[in-house]
């Protein structure tokens, strides 16, 4: 299951892994993200090990949205070593995110 | 509000196909269009099965309406606005509210949709195509909508409630709704040459070389297309195109699409196919919700 990653363990889960993280900014009242969800959470069941999959509700973590610049959901952010390797924007295919993560 | 099956929304070869297997079929659907589409720059078509002479785009197009008025069935000219899924569609026009069972887009794609380079440097980053979705980060914000008709009407409204100030960006064409819709959403008439920005997009440099700030430019130039409701409804797209499974469905129950909307050859022959198909796929679609 995709992780949630709030201001708590944002740090600690995606600035710091050792893995490549990659993060779902959406909100519950976003059609466009609750169509990209299921794809969020296969990404997250074949992981692995992998990489981490996780998500951000931007009505709740409004400064986490704001420090990365959303101002599209769904923005999915890739993050290696701690920073954004790679970028999103909108309800895309799968292969598009599993191409961000390799 | 009124209640329908299928709605079909476009009349092109893709809508008409799709409306003609529907009807067959004992589902008499309802056809929403809005005028000629990409048919009306075609000034011969040559290369269509059945043509002994070459037919000019629009006769084409009106032949299709013909086809479906001697069917009965019912054909609407209005403007598309906004479809919205609730496990069922409600499809706002700019005259009515409809409500629907199953729906198949073929409203065909805006060509060369976007005039600025600099846009497509800034989507994501000051540029967004879905107001509902992206509004939200623009709380007290300055947004623009860019766009003359109703469609960019329609975005203001969204917006207007959420941010500081909205302002409708003709880019130097006559508004194409009335002036007394607007309430307090700006109106800029002069022609935008460049959009600027560190980051994200921050200002527009207008025709006399004025500077526009803003913190956001909401596209909705034209008419909605298939594609700008495609993109709102979170169905997935490939380079501005509808991604379909090989029966022209969609990962949205009762939702179809066909024509142009969904890429590959532009061509009246693939259209009517995919609507032939999305016509029967939709009425099976509804068979087996009875």
């Amino acid at each position: 299951m995709a992780m949630e990653f709030t201001s708590e363990n944002f740090a600690k889960e995606v600035l710091q892994s050792d893995v490549p993280v990659l993060v779902d900014f959406w909100a519950t009242w976003c059609m466009p993200c609750k169509m990209l969800a299921p794809v969020i959470e296969e990404l997250a069941e074949e992981a692995n090990g992998r990489h981490k999959v996780g998500k951000i509700d931007v009505d709740a973590e409004p400064s986490l949205a704001a420090q990365y610049g959303i101002m599209n959901i769904p923005t999915v952010l890739v993050f290696k070593n701690g920073q954004v390797a790679d970028k999103s924007v909108g309800a895309v295919p799968k292969k598009q995110l599993e191409a961000l993560l390799k | 509000m009124e209640i329908q099956q299928l709605i079909i929304a476009g009349a092109g070869p893709a809508g008409v196909s799709a409306a003609l297997y529907a009807v067959r079929m004992g589902f008499p659907p309802l056809v929403i269009h809005n005028g000629y589409g990409a048919l009306e720059k075609a000034e011969k078509i040559e290369n269509y099965y059945g043509l002994p002479a070459p037919i000019s785009g629009k006769e084409l197009y009106e032949n299709g309406l013909s086809q479906l008025k001697a069917l009965d069935v019912p054909v609407l000219k209005d403007e598309l606005l906004s479809i919205t899924y609730d496990g069922e569609y409600t499809i706002q026009t700019s005259e009515n509210t409809y409500h629907t069972k199953a729906l198949i887009l073929a409203t065909g794609t805006k060509r060369n949709t976007l005039s600025l380079k600099e846009l497509k440097k800034y989507e994501g980053n000051g540029i967004s195509y879905c107001a509902v979705c992206d509004g939200f980060f623009y709380r007290q914000k300055e947004v623009a909508v860019l766009g003359n008709g109703s469609y960019a009407l329609h975005e203001a409204k969204v917006l207007e409630p959420l941010a500081a100030k909205v302002t409708i960006l003709t880019n130097g064409k006559e508004p194409d709704f009335s002036l007394n819709e607007l309430g307090p959403i700006q109106l800029e008439k002069r022609k935008i040459i460049s959009a600027n920005g560190e980051n994200s997009l921050s200002k527009l440099e207008l025709e006399d070389h004025t500077c526009f700030p803003l913190d956001g430019l909401f596209v909705a130039l034209g008419t909605a297309d298939s594609t700008d409701i495609a993109r709102k409804l979170g169905l997935f797209m490939e380079d501005n195109h509808i991604l379909i499974e090989a029966d022209t469905s969609t990962p949205l129950p009762g939702l179809f699409a066909a024509g142009d909307c969904t890429g590959g050859m532009l061509q009246i022959a693939k259209a009517v196919y995919e609507g032939a198909l999305a016509g029967t796929c939709a009425v099976n679609y509804l068979k087996s919700t009875k």
